[in-house]
């Protein structure tokens, strides 16, 4: 899919940093990939560099691969997060949540993929005040992706409110499941 | 911007199909009544026609005086005399009994599928007949005629108007498969019998509302990555939709001179509360603010609009006044206080309050501000006032189950209504009928 081109040009773009720093191992991933493909014709050029790079030095080689893969295990087990989880009556994310919300923005930047966010809540609280809140929750996660460079017509908002629980029951292990935004692609 | 649509001729079909499937009745069971309640002996009533009618009209009198919890109904059983005609009430019979009213009936068959009723009310320690009713009415009348009969009584024993006649307004929803739901708007007697369907739809129906003449109901439905307010008329099925262009747009609540529909859109980032004027076609914002508002009620007199607001970090009560566009907020006790509604003399307001982790339905004296917590259930939603004051029902949950459920605006009678069905939420009392 579109996603998996995606991530392959992300990592080919870290592959190029990596050569470019002459093989220093760096965190900065997200970050880096959205400022670097730019057109398909750079697209190219990366992947010209790559080649060239790699034949002469055999030692650089080595570890972008193994960049590369950890990268791309990185992107694509961040990218299968899609629920955001909340406090009762809260709609601010929560700081755990911030790797993940950086590989979707950076995916949906790169990509120009739309995506539904859906806001849900538990059952306590009126049906009203509830739909208020997965509204404001999802509306959250769409404010935080717009900051990250993705624009507003590729985020459609839905809130089910109490609607649709994830897992059904009375005690908090299933309503801070039930308390989350989705992603859907 | 905003905008009503037309006649949507494909929910005029949907209707009319679903009618023939309504839903089975519910049944009332009373949890808890008044320690002293108004001793009063129903005589089964006479038939002199050969074949059994549909509905016994002296079992829908007892049925409706003993879900008010005020009633003590004797069991006809125990009667030293059945009597059917005025001659035939001896009042030292029923005082020995410690009976204080007793009811008689006298019915017999007239051409055309009609009987001739005669019905009447006697005051035993007055010794005296307190009204009589003679009517010819259709046989399909008969629960029509028992719950006007009901009212009757209960006025003329309590001095307030009865609410027997009157109908409640529910969603229903029922499991079709994983993830798959069926929801349905019901209409159905005060006391849950003849459901009928008026709407349904595969996408969550939630805050049903009727216009102060009881003709219309509005309601919100989720339809694909909107939720859009619906207007139903009931005589008709004819709908009509208000919806914004962006975000959801639900909580009607009608103004009592139905110019207006207060509700609430997300169209500008937070929900916050509308006016729609059916007259110009046109909204108008009433909050602004980067919190919650949500769940708009309009007052009895219309000047103002009660609503919940989280503006203070939690959600709570305020009301906001038409004329000076100002907001006063009016609960403070309890960590949540949500979706009020106001009383139909405007004296109390109900809601649902968060207390010590439950969610009970409670009440407000507007005058002193004291609030009692009415109910011992927990999840609690939905509270709707009975229009003459003395009843409202809600929904809440036994296991996972929504069921509907009652309580007097005392505390003191509670009743629950439970339905062979999946969830029953979202109930709203209709205003007076007649």
């Amino acid at each position: 899919m579109a996603k998996s081109k995606l991530l392959t040009a992300a990592a080919l773009s870290s592959a190029l940093i990596l050569v470019a720093c002459g093989g220093n191992t760096q965190d900065e991933d997200a970050t880096a990939t959205t400022t670097m493909t730019e057109t398909d014709t750079s697209l190219e050029t990366v992947l010209e560099t790559e080649e060239t790079i790699a034949l002469e030095v055999e030692q650089v080689e080595a570890d972008v691969v193994d960049a590369d893969d950890m990268m791309d295990d990185m992107m694509s087990d961040l990218m299968d997060m899609t629920l955001v989880f909340f406090e009762f009556d809260k709609f601010d994310i929560k700081a755990e949540y911030r790797d993940m919300l950086d590989a979707h923005a950076a995916y949906l930047a790169k990509s120009g993929a739309k995506v539904v966010l859906e806001g849900h809540a538990d059952e306590r609280g009126t049906r009203e005040y509830n739909l208020a809140l997965g509204e404001l929750r999802a509306k959250q996660v769409a404010a935080y992706l717009q900051v990250k460079g993705v624009s507003a017509s590729q985020i459609d908002v839905v809130s089910y409110g109490e609607e649709k629980p994830l897992a059904i029951g009375k005690t908090e292990a299933e309503y801070s499941q039930n308390r989350r935004v989705e992603f859907v692609y | 911007m905003k905008r009503i649509t037309a006649t949507l001729k494909v929910f005029l079909i949907a209707c009319s199909l679903i009618s023939p499937f309504a839903l089975a009745d519910l049944d009332i069971v009373v949890t808890k009544g008044y320690d002293s309640q108004t001793k009063i002996a129903v005589v089964p009533f006479y038939w002199g026609g050969s074949s059994t009618l549909p509905e016994r009209v002296d079992n829908i009198i007892v049925s409706n005086l003993t879900r008010t919890g005020r009633f003590e109904p004797m069991d006809a059983g125990k009667m030293l005399s059945q009597p059917s005609t005025e001659e035939a009430v001896y009042y030292r019979d029923w005082r020995l009994l410690s009976q204080e009213y007793v009811v008689i009936g006298h019915m017999e068959p007239l051409a055309g599928n009609r009987v001739k009723a005669e019905v009447a009310l006697f005051d035993v320690v007055k010794s005296k007949r307190v009204f009589k009713v003679s009517q010819e009415i259709g046989v399909s009348q008969l629960r029509d005629f028992g719950h006007s009969l009901s009212d009757l009584i209960y006025e003329r024993i309590t001095g307030v108007r009865g609410v027997f006649s009157t109908r409640i307004a529910f969603v229903t929803r029922d499991a079709k498969g994983a993830d798959n739901f069926e929801y349905r708007l019901q209409v159905a007697d005060a006391d849950g019998q003849r459901a009928r369907t008026v709407y349904k739809s595969s996408e969550p129906i939630i805050s049903v509302t009727w216009s102060h003449d009881g003709k219309k109901v509005a309601f919100a439905n989720k339809v694909g990555d909107r939720w859009k307010i619906f207007i139903q008329e009931l005589s008709t099925g004819r709908i009509s939709s208000i919806s914004d262009a962006r975000g959801y747009t639900s909580a009607p609540s009608f103004s009592a001179d139905g110019r207006y529909l207060a509700y609430v859109s997300s169209e500008k980032n937070s929900p916050e509360i509308y006016l729609y004027d059916f007259q110009t076609g046109s909204s108008k914002r009433l909050t602004r603010n980067t919190y919650i508002d949500t769940e708009p009620s309009f007052s009895p007199d219309s000047n103002y609009i009660v609503y919940t607001s989280e503006k203070g970090g939690r959600p709570q009560i305020y009301q906001y006044s038409l004329a000076t566009g100002r907001s006063e907020r009016l609960t403070f006790e309890g960590s949540q206080n949500l979706r009020a509604r106001y009383s139909s003399d405007g004296k109390y307001l109900v809601f649902i309050q968060l207390r010590e982790g439950r969610f009970h339905v409670a009440s407000m004296d507007m005058a002193t501000k004291d609030i009692r917590v009415l109910t011992e259930t927990n999840l609690d939603e939905s509270p709707s006032i009975a229009p003459n004051g003395t009843m409202l029902i809600y929904s809440t949950q036994q296991g996972n189950k929504g069921i509907l459920a009652w309580v007097s605006l005392d505390g003191q009678v509670t009743n629950q209504m439970a339905s062979n069905f999946g969830d029953v939420i979202e109930p709203a009392w209709s205003p007076y009928l007649n």
